[in-house]
């Protein structure tokens, strides 16, 4: 496997490994890109165990398609594209409720900080969680990939496939949503910090 | 966009570190592959489909095991299962069911790991419960068979089996074979 200076394997070499069967360059995809994978299918749908069958269902398409992978094209966008589909296949199953309870249960079992200000930081984020999960899939998926991934118009626009100006227009749609949704969060003008 | 909310969603959706338990998944997944092929899959779903219409029609009124086992493969098939109560507790599943059609499934109220549910649905006299057996997509069907003697467990294809007990029509079915064992476990004991 051919090293970068930095000792990390090639990740072009690695999916050539894994296209030629390599399990080891299978595992090697998947550690690289396990994270990204899941915090996309979470943040999409909101929920734990949705996210773990997303994540597994885009892990083996990538096995089962890495023979369509065409070099010219980054892998990161291609491997996008498998867990947007994963997302959008699953959102169609119509299976799944997002849990309320998970992240002030992990807030609780936190020792780190206060208790109290753990479920407050914790009640927020679920509250964002969980306007995000309500906003339309065209609209989610765009901010899920601007915010989790802090991917560019250009990076969305290639994976979801549609025109920058799409995807501009997408977010700012979502963001007018999420503003009146979210609007408790909002600091109070001239409030002191 | 407002400078406040920028950073919200920036902390409420930041990346985040996949289970150790994913590896296995997808190793697990890889062992007992799904059907690849799916525009076969649709093409065998829409026939069966179009057959339990057929069947439904010509024997609206009577019990149908034929019209429940391709329901049934309907359901397993279909991208877009049927679930009108989401649900992943058993007794609130079945007094749902209860409620809903009158027919009391005897889930069991601690099922194994390998048995995850996922919800029913329902029509007037058919509950489907949808659920996952060893990470496979399983459906049991039950309908009335009122009056209907009991008739044992008849494996109509490998993946299907169905039975007659106490006035109901159970319909099982699951993605292979070896899934059809595992999905027992919803009811009956290991």
């Amino acid at each position: 496997m051919v090293l970068d200076a930095s000792g990390e394997a090639v990740i072009e070499d690695v999916v050539e490994a894994c296209r030629r069967g390599d399990a080891d360059a299978f595992r090697e995809l998947f550690e690289t890109y396990k994270d990204r994978v899941y915090s996309i299918a979470l943040r999409y749908s909101g929920n734990p165990a949705a996210a773990m069958d997303i994540a597994q269902d885009t892990f083996v398409k990538l096995l089962s398609r890495i023979g369509e992978y065409r070099s010219e094209a980054s892998f990161d966008s291609w491997l996008y594209r498998l867990v947007v589909n994963s997302c959008i296949d699953d959102q169609r199953r119509g299976r799944r409720i997002a849990p309320f309870l998970d992240g002030l249960i992990d807030a609780v079992c936190a020792p780190a900080e206060s208790v109290l200000h753990k479920l407050m930081r914790a009640e927020t984020e679920q509250r964002v969680q969980d306007v995000v999960a309500r906003l339309a899939p065209e609209h989610r998926i765009v901010i899920v990939l601007r915010y989790t991934e802090g991917l560019s118009y250009d990076e969305i626009a290639g994976i979801v496939g549609c025109s920058p100006g799409t995807v501009a227009s997408r977010l700012n749609r979502a963001h007018k949503i999420l503003e009146r949704r979210l609007a408790h969060l909002r600091p109070e003008q001239g409030a002191k910090s | 966009m407002n400078n406040w909310l920028e950073p919200e969603l920036q902390r409420g959706l930041r990346s985040v570190s996949a289970p150790d338990e994913l590896w296995d998944r997808i190793q697990s997944a890889q062992s007992s592959p799904r059907p690849q092929n799916r525009s076969f899959v649709w093409a065998m779903a829409a026939a069966v489909a179009v057959a339990a219409v057929g069947l439904s029609v010509v024997r609206a009124h009577r019990d149908n095991a034929a019209g429940d086992e391709a329901f049934a493969i309907h359901a397993l098939t279909s991208d877009s299962r049927r679930v009108a109560f989401h649900c992943q507790n058993p007794a609130q599943l079945r007094a749902w069911v209860k409620a809903k059609t009158g027919l009391d499934i005897p889930l069991r109220p601690d099922p194994p790991a390998s048995i995850q549910l996922i919800g029913a649905a329902s029509t007037a006299d058919r509950a489907e419960i949808s659920y996952r057996a060893a990470d496979q997509n399983a459906v049991l069907l039950v309908s009335r068979a009122d009056g209907a003697a009991d008739v044992p467990h008849d494996r109509a294809s490998g993946n299907v089996s169905s039975w007659v007990m106490a006035g109901r029509r159970f319909t099982l079915a699951a993605d292979t074979a070896a899934d059809l064992q595992i999905a027992c476990k919803l009811c009956h004991l290991d």
